[in-house]
């Protein structure tokens, strides 16, 4: 028996398809500007910790460098990025699925810094409201 | 008292905005074909230097970086191999070269004469400067 697959519209589903008529009103939710332009911070904790979180989250880290260990034991240096299920280290840093923290090993660290591209303002794979006619 | 915050016209508060009235004009400056398209690179023959502006004509005047997503030195002084991306304040190390603010200049921590570089280019204009071309009201 032949099925029908309906597609959800989400805001992503609607960036691919850039219809001239609702394209605008896409590009603003999502706030393209702010996705492309890349973002460089110190994050510095009120007291060493191994969590820094990142506002706005994180679309993809470009470098991660722990800057300052006082008071925790993390290794001062750059870091491989892994995912939420890695195990951080000398050399690793997780991300959580969101983009919104980074993890460090051991006791933590004071500060670090972090380059990195935003994502989408909305997230773009939620289904959106259908307003068609 | 009540105070009036003027955001400035950059690109990033346009392209934010998406005002159907210059959205193809933001969008123009932008370069969002070469932005969303990947490079990969390869460099030989290089003059041996630890610090390599890729946007210079000896190497290829290639658009400044946004995003690395490998790094591997093939020739030189330096230890051959792939390496972290880190921030510019950082020390390069076999494993790590540091990549300058605007994207435009990789360290490594000895003298390099050919590297394969794979990356996503930046706007071709400063995302964040001052843009008056099309002032929106």
């Amino acid at each position: 028996m032949a099925s029908t697959v309906t597609a959800v519209k989400s805001l992503g589903t609607q960036l691919d398809q850039a219809d001239p008529n609702t394209l605008a009103d896409v590009l603003r939710q999502v706030k393209l500007g702010t996705i492309l332009t890349p973002l460089k911070k110190t994050l510095t904790l009120s007291a060493f910790g191994t969590v820094f979180t990142l506002s706005p989250p994180a679309l993809t880290i470009n470098t991660f460098r722990v800057s300052d260990n006082t008071g925790g034991n993390a290794a001062v240096g750059a870091r491989f990025i892994g995912d939420a299920g890695a195990t951080p280290s000398a050399t690793v840093a997780k991300v959580s699925d969101d983009g919104t923290t980074v993890t460090v090993e051991g006791t933590g660290a004071l500060a670090a810094v972090v380059e990195y591209i935003p994502r989408s303002a909305t997230d773009l794979t939620a289904a959106e409201p259908d307003t068609d006619d | 008292m009540a105070s009036t915050v003027t955001i400035p016209p950059t690109l990033q508060t346009k392209l934010d905005k998406a005002e159907p009235g210059n959205l193809a004009d933001v969008l123009r400056q932008v370069k969002l074909g070469t932005m969303l398209t990947p490079r990969k690179k390869t460099l030989t023959a290089l003059a041996a230097a630890a610090a390599h502006n890729i946007t210079d004509a000896a190497h290829g005047s290639l658009a400044p970086i946004l995003k690395i997503t490998a790094l591997r030195v093939t020739a030189g002084a330096a230890t051959a191999g792939a390496r972290i991306i880190t921030d510019s304040a950082a020390l390069a190390a076999a494993t790590v070269a540091a990549l300058s603010d605007d994207g435009t200049t990789l360290t490594f921590e000895d003298t390099v004469t050919a590297f394969v570089l794979e990356y996503i280019p930046r706007s071709a204009v400063d995302m964040t400067a001052l843009n008056e071309f099309a002032p929106t009201p």
